[in-house]
């Protein structure tokens, strides 16, 4: 179970912009480095600009990193080979927030399904056809949906049909981003229950990118929370959400509204606003918002400290903890 | 301070009553508001909160008048504003004594509400230019500069010349804010005004919309699909399903002791911070269709309490002070 399905080790992308000769880099990923195991579900949360789309964007393969590298199972995804490529988009599939973009309103829903699996070469038409019934029946939908088209069914449904066409392939991986903030409240639990659904049926390892910490907190099993381009902490679900050890942690989770009258959030717990990508922050990034602000936090990136187990922080309120950022970097090299 | 100077009477500022707003479309006629009814006191935030297609967006629009047209329309019911019937008012008197100046309006992204082409200084200028004629380019100026500093924007003499891409999302939100404040409304309706926004600037939000009530006495209209927002900024709550309210009270009666299913299963499927639970509820099928919708209760076919009586609309019950919900359920309790 705890083996990884993959690794990115110092991953970073940098985008060139600008006008006018007047060049720019965007620091969208910055060196940033987790490894996901198989059967879990890992989560990356932060604000818009945080770099968590460029960095999912890396991982499906879909954008070139700057430098750094991506190892799936025994692919190294980072110059791959086409026949790499292709094995790899087989295993690792996606569903996307919108399912009123994602679907092609052109096509019926067996279209839908089953062209990808045309282009992967799956059985033939009769083949085909059998398996969008069957994943049709998996995510809650009867076998008639295959010869409607997608305005005809309601939001929920249509995700539903997202996650029907990603299962198809039989992945063993997905990426599931943002999957149910597009939907209705009472829809959103249904949905989520599926994907854990399937996910034990299959033995499915999934990495959800998500700006809803309540649902990040009951739907996964490690988490790491992104800043500016950087991870800024990482570890086990549970312990980052209870030791909030990273200040922005403290501050994005502070900020969720509670449901209970009785339980004011803090008002002024975060001041200011994310900074620029382009032109980012000296020292720690989060500084500039930080109520715990040092000297050295202005100046100098802070390194990974481990708090205990797989949970590390990279901030300086954390220097006298017993291990050292040296030992971290060395574990995970 | 404009609200404190009116008199105060105990009269609530707003009373929607029996409201029914239909949109006319080539596929027939959906009811999209269908009976609503609550009041609103001054200095108050009632939320309604609702999904997409409950009528909570309808029923604002039918409020400050701004329908899309030619598709909606109000069929039936009154709204009456400090005591005035405004239903009936024609689109002449509304443009010019009440849209902007009594009721006003913050919309979902700030992006879409402010005009890209023009500075700040322009759009904000617009609502003095329109309610207040008499107003110099110089008084407009320094009002502008004073609803910025309002709305907490740091330096506004400088940010008055800025351009709305030049403002972060938050920033943008808050030129909104000061826009619809700007000719001193009585009542503000907020329609999502934090869900495009990031949950460390939505609570920033929040705090101006709260310090904001307390400076000016505003009452407000907060429509969200967030719980959260609801519970945490609202003195009262409607919670609308298919077109009506089937429960309304006090924040703390409606997430403390919510007695309407549609309202207990919707608290009920949402995850809450540090309570993590096995497997979440989740309320069973979708909302009805409107352009036919069932004659009993609306939410019965996702019901868990359904009963045969529920093929008739259940009458409102009256729980405790000011907490009403319309369900069978409660029958003995009327």
């Amino acid at each position: 179970m705890s083996s990884p399905i993959l690794k990115v080790s110092n991953l970073t992308k940098h985008f060139a912009t600008g006008m006018f000769g007047k060049q720019t880099v965007v620091r969208a990923v910055e060196d940033v480095s987790f490894q996901i195991n198989r059967g879990e579900t890992f989560a990356l949360v932060g604000e818009s600009g945080c770099g968590k789309t460029t960095l999912t964007k890396l991982i499906l393969a879909l954008e070139t990193p700057t430098s750094g590298s991506i190892v799936f199972d025994d692919i190294e995804l980072v110059g791959a080979s086409r026949a790499d490529l292709a094995r790899y988009r087989r295993a690792a599939q996606a569903v996307f927030q919108d399912p009123y973009s994602s679907l092609n309103p052109r096509l019926r829903v067996k279209g839908i399904i089953s062209e990808p699996l045309q282009a992967q070469g799956y059985g033939d038409r009769a083949a085909r056809m059998d398996r969008v019934r069957e994943v049709l029946k998996i995510v809650g939908l009867p076998a008639s949906a295959a010869d409607l088209y997608p305005h005809e069914f309601s939001g929920g449904q249509r995700q539903r049909i997202a996650i029907a066409r990603a299962l198809a392939p039989q992945p063993p991986f997905m990426v599931l981003d943002e999957p149910i903030s597009a939907l209705d409240v009472s829809i959103r639990a249904q949905i989520l229950n599926l994907l854990t659904d399937i996910q034990k049926e299959f033995g499915l390892t999934y990495l959800i990118v998500a700006h809803d910490l309540a649902l990040v907190e009951q739907f996964s099993t490690n988490v790491g929370v992104m800043y500016l381009g950087n991870l800024v902490e990482l570890g086990p679900v549970e312990k980052v959400f209870s030791e909030r050890s990273h200040p922005y942690t403290q501050a994005l989770l502070a900020s969720v509204p509670n449901p209970d009258p009785d339980m004011r959030n803090p008002a002024d717990m975060i001041r200011g606003e994310v900074g620029s990508p382009v032109n980012p922050p000296s020292g720690c990034k989060f500084h500039p918002r930080c109520p715990f602000k040092m000297d050295i936090c202005t100046t100098e990136f802070p390194p990974r400290y481990q708090l205990d187990g797989k949970h590390w922080s990279a901030c300086y309120l954390h220097k006298d903890d017993r291990a050292t950022a040296a030992a971290l970097e060395k574990e995970t090299a | 301070m404009l609200a404190n100077n009116r008199q105060q009477t105990s009269q609530p500022l707003l009373e929607v009553n029996d409201l029914q707003t239909h949109l006319v479309l080539g596929r027939g006629t959906l009811k999209a508001v269908d009976g609503v009814s609550f009041s609103l006191n001054r200095g108050q935030t009632l939320g309604i909160v609702g999904e997409s297609g409950s009528g909570k967006t309808l029923t604002s629009m039918s409020i400050i008048r701004l329908l899309p047209k030619p598709s909606g329309r109000i069929v039936g019911g009154s709204i009456k504003f400090d005591g005035v019937d405004i239903v009936s008012l024609p689109e002449k008197e509304i443009a010019k004594n009440w849209r902007g100046n009594r009721i006003s309006m913050v919309l979902q992204d700030p992006l879409t509400s402010l005009n890209p082409v023009y500075s700040i200084a322009d759009q904000l200028g617009q609502p003095f230019r329109y309610h207040y004629k008499d107003m110099s380019r110089r008084e407009i100026r320094d009002a502008s500069i004073e609803m910025l500093r309002k709305v907490r924007i740091p330096a506004p003499e400088k940010r008055l010349a800025s351009y709305p891409h030049q403002f972060s999302g938050g920033m943008r939100q808050r030129a909104v804010i000061a826009m619809a404040i700007a000719a001193k409304p009585e009542l503000l309706i907020a329609d999502e005004p934090t869900s495009a926004l990031d949950v460390t600037i939505q609570i920033q939000i929040m705090d101006l919309f709260r310090k904001l009530q307390e400076e000016t006495g505003v009452s407000i209209i907060m429509i969200t699909h967030d719980m959260g927002v609801a519970a945490q900024l609202c003195d009262r709550v409607a919670v609308m399903y298919a077109g009506r309210i089937v429960e309304i009270g006090d924040a703390r009666d409606i997430f403390k002791r919510p007695a309407h299913p549609y309202t207990q299963g919707l608290l009920q499927s949402i995850p809450k911070i540090g309570q993590r639970q096995k497997r979440l509820y989740a309320i069973p099928g979708q909302p009805p269709s409107l352009f036919n919708p069932p004659k009993g209760c609306r939410f019965a076919d996702r019901c868990p309490h359904r009963m045969p009586k529920c093929d008739v609309y259940p009458p409102t019950v009256e729980l405790e002070s000011g907490h009403s919900a319309a369900c069978w359920l409660l029958e003995s309790k009327a």
